[in-house]
């Protein structure tokens, strides 16, 4: 929840001067007027994201080529978007419907991202440490790194660490737990330009962990993040992107066209464009919608969780590669959903159409 | 764009009658060049014939990538499709997907009942605009005549919203547009089994129809050229088929954007409408997981190209979602959501009533203004103008600041507006009050809550404290 969307001005600036091909050179005959790019004609391999080491199991997050599905015939894959569950070290004002999924868990860390990864079929586990905000519990760096070193222990699945916010605090807690989870290939979320980027990349590579460029709906900033971890010696297999989350009734439309132009400009040569993208679905709780009690607006039961299912899915259509989410109900959704993208190829396609066909008007064709 | 109007305006009739709704042909020519009206809106150019060679070449000039579709007569009509480029950050898009409400010949009599009393009563209010379901569509699915035809007269009896007339069999077909041809329906739909016959009645009666070839991309292509060649008809809609079960939505989200790839460039075979039926998901048995597996599918099929859909979840949480998604995906990506500043009203305030101030982000401003009505006390909000930003990120980029606050009470007339000198910021402010202080000495700056939702509560406990000396009952 911590990379909510507070920068509407970028979104704007970026979108009023971005037109086609002004931030992207477009490779010489490769752009159409329309700006529809055929993924054929744009051979650049995907960029794949290893995740995890020695203690937890590694996952692979393919950067994948363009949207989702701008390929046809549609192509096997065998990298589907990954889902990691949000979990936090001191429980934040977390919505009803969500606490309810936990309750008893909310107090303990480790048996939170273990009921996440167990119960709720997480793939990741992204755990937040807003407790290390001096004006929440002010918590030593030392004692946090240890709470995720532990969590990463019990649920042997890779996990994503968040600081609290304050990038020299955040920073130092970096330092500590890179070091105290060194070879474990864990995601440090994140580096921001407010950030020393050369320490950040130092403990990338000495530790072998994985880097999370964070910029609020900026493209040039997340570009610049991108180059400068490079140059400080950080492979592009080891950057994940994170354009910043709005969701659905708060913004969700500038990171749908802001992933959506991302991914075009990966396709057209981008380099720096060309790591996988990481959204944060959990901001959709931003959107009262998500939460509150309103007769004209249905259970909120099933409001909140279809609220961030929309969000996660609307942006991974667009070509986000990996989601933080909330709500254990829409992780799963979300997880099937998914699952689906690496086997509609061998669809029993026409039982389907069989199936539609009669559904809508029996008598068949 | 003045000689593409005034190519247009010579193909109107030029009366200046007013009857598409616009005062003259010269504001409705202009209307069209900016793609916002159909040429079907003039009812001269549709109904008298000596127009009829001028309205094809004005839909000529017209004619975006995905021609539009009009459903439905004016002015209980609805227009789809009309999308010129492939992704929403190049240009607008336009003719936000009509949602369409299921019902089943099949269903009970008040179940026709509700379902169609919820597309006409369902509605969600956002940033002070009502958004409302559109249309409703009739499943032959008991495959009778009689059954099919009864429902039909319920449903007209009860709405005058644009319909889809869903059935295979062209005398079942026809039996309705023997009832409601005149009001343009969408025919759903001609397939390779009986396209002459469906064709033949779409031309007959003058509806839009739909060539439905579902898994098979070019047999829908040839479909719609053999309907266009050999039955004349020019406005359709095209079901690629929305293939059940997560895999098969997944397929036709691929499907989807293949034809509508091929569209945007140029395939004139494929520039139409696309039609998505989610509601296919009740086809299976999901209990309590099919609204939420059919609105995730709508949901993507939104953002997928679908141009008009079909819903059969009658869940209100599903519709607030579905709507606010198409809200979100069809605004302007270029125009900042702002509204102008000023001092509003909130209710019938008085001089002795609260003063907040907030930015002009337009959220922002709906939500601020939401949680006071919810409070239920008279309010004045001060709006400063941050050039669209929230306040968190105005107080970061210097654009809410004491000074354009003290600008704004000069500029709208505050002082002679109350009497208490007492102006409310918001708790992400917090850090311009003291300088605010400074440059407003006879005023009391009170740092408000973080969060919009808290201010109810806020001026309920510290509003009557402050302003009339601790009369806790003076709030209500």
């Amino acid at each position: 929840m911590k990379n909510t969307l507070n920068s509407n001005n970028s979104v704007k600036d970026f979108l009023c001067k971005n037109q086609p091909g002004s931030t992207f050179p477009p490779v010489a005959g490769n752009v159409e007027e329309n700006d529809i790019i055929d993924v054929s004609d744009n051979p650049h391999s995907p960029i794949i994201v290893e995740v995890g080491g020695r203690t937890s199991k590694r996952i692979r997050i393919s950067s994948g080529m363009g949207p989702l599905f701008y390929k046809w015939p549609l192509e096997h894959t065998s990298n589907r978007p990954v889902i990691a569950l949000d979990v936090f070290d001191t429980p934040p004002p977390l919505p009803r419907v969500v606490k309810d999924y936990y309750k008893g868990f909310l107090e303990d860390p480790c048996s939170w991202a273990e009921k996440a990864v167990k119960e709720y079929g997480a793939d990741m586990v992204s755990i937040h440490f807003p407790g290390l905000d001096p004006s929440i519990l002010n918590r030593p760096v030392r004692e946090a790194a240890e709470i995720a070193v532990e969590v990463l222990d019990r649920i042997k699945v890779p996990i994503i660490v968040g600081g609290c916010g304050n990038p020299r605090k955040d920073l130092e807690f970096f330092r500590e737990v890179a070091e105290m989870a060194s070879g474990e290939g864990i995601v440090l979320a994140s580096v921001t330009v407010n950030m020393d980027i050369g320490e950040y990349a130092k403990l990338i590579v000495d530790h072998g962990h994985v880097a999370l460029a964070l910029a609020f709906m900026n493209i040039s900033q997340l570009k610049y993040l991108s180059r400068k971890l490079v140059e400080n010696g950080v492979p592009r297999n080891k950057i994940i992107l994170d354009p910043s989350t709005g969701g659905l009734g708060y913004g969700l439309e500038y990171s749908f066209s802001i992933i959506e132009t991302i991914k075009l400009g990966a396709l057209r040569g981008d380099v720096d464009l060309q790591s996988p993208i990481c959204i944060a679905s959990s901001n959709a709780w931003a959107a009262r919608e998500a939460w509150m009690k309103n007769p004209l607006w249905g259970d909120r039961k099933w409001r909140g969780p279809l609220w961030e299912a929309i969000t996660a899915m609307t942006l991974i259509l667009a070509g986000a590669d990996m989601a933080m989410m909330l709500h254990p109900l829409s992780a799963k959704i979300v997880k099937r959903c998914c699952e689906s993208i690496t086997r509609v190829v061998d669809l029993p396609k026409a039982e389907l159409v069989e199936k539609y066909m009669n559904w809508i008007s029996p008598g068949g064709r | 764009m003045p000689s593409k109007v005034l190519r247009i305006l010579r193909l109107l009739p030029r009366l200046n009658c007013g009857r598409c709704g616009y005062r003259t042909c010269m504001v409705f020519a202009l209307k069209l060049a900016e793609g916002e009206e159909v040429p079907e809106k003039c009812p001269i150019l549709v109904e008298d014939e000596s127009y009829s060679k001028k309205l094809l070449e004005l839909k000529n000039i017209l004619r975006p990538p995905v021609r539009t579709v009009l459903i439905g007569k004016p002015p209980n009509s609805i227009v789809i499709g009309g999308k010129e480029v492939l992704h929403r950050h190049e240009l607008t898009w336009r003719f936000p997907t009509p949602i369409a409400i299921d019902v089943s010949d099949e269903d009970s009599a008040e179940a026709v009942e509700s379902r169609v009393g919820f597309v006409k009563q369902f509605y969600y209010e956002r940033i002070g605009r009502r958004l409302k379901l559109d249309m409703v569509a009739l499943r032959n699915s008991s495959g009778r005549r009689e059954e099919f035809v009864k429902t039909l007269r319920r449903i007209i009896e009860l709405v005058d919203v644009p319909l889809i007339i869903c059935s295979l069999n062209p005398r079942n077909m026809e039996a309705c547009l023997e009832e409601v041809g005149d009001r343009r329906p969408l025919i759903y739909a001609a397939t390779w089994g009986n396209w002459r016959k469906m064709g033949f009645l779409a031309n007959k009666y003058g509806c839009p129809i739909v060539a439905s070839c579902p898994g098979d991309p070019e047999g829908l292509r040839r479909l719609v050229g053999a309907l266009k060649s050999a039955c004349s008809v020019d406005e359709i809609v095209l079901d690629p088929g929305t293939l059940p079960e997560a895999d098969g939505i997944l397929y036709t989200l691929g499907l989807f954007t293949y034809l509508r790839k091929k569209a945007i460039k140029g395939d004139e075979f494929l520039g139409y409408p696309l039609l998505a039926v989610p509601a296919v998901v009740h086809s299976g048995d999901m209990g309590d997981y099919a609204s939420m597996e059919e609105a995730l599918a709508a949901s993507m099929l939104l953002s997928r190209y679908a141009d008009i859909m079909i819903l059969r979840s009658l869940e209100k949480w599903v519709h607030v979602a579905l709507l606010c998604l198409r809200d979100n995906l069809y605004t302007d990506p270029r125009k900042p959501p702002i509204i102008s500043p000023r001092l509003y009203e909130v209710g019938k305030p008085d001089a002795t009533s609260p003063l907040l101030v907030t930015c002009n982000y337009a959220l922002t401003f709906s939500l601020v203004k939401s949680d006071v009505e919810r409070g239920g006390v008279d309010s004045w909000i001060l709006v400063v103008d941050t050039n669209g930003t929230s306040v968190e990120s105005a107080v970061a980029g210097g654009r809410f600041t004491a000074e354009k606050i003290v600008k704004a009470i000069k500029e709208w007339g505050v002082e002679e507006k109350i009497s208490h000198k007492t102006i409310i910021i918001p708790g992400k402010a917090a850090r311009i009050a003291s300088k605010l202080r400074e440059l407003i000495p006879g005023w009391t700056v009170i740092v408000g809550p973080k969060e919009s939702k808290d201010i109810p509560l806020f001026i309920k406990e510290k509003w009557a404290v402050i302003v009339r000396g601790g009369d806790g009952n003076a709030a209500s």
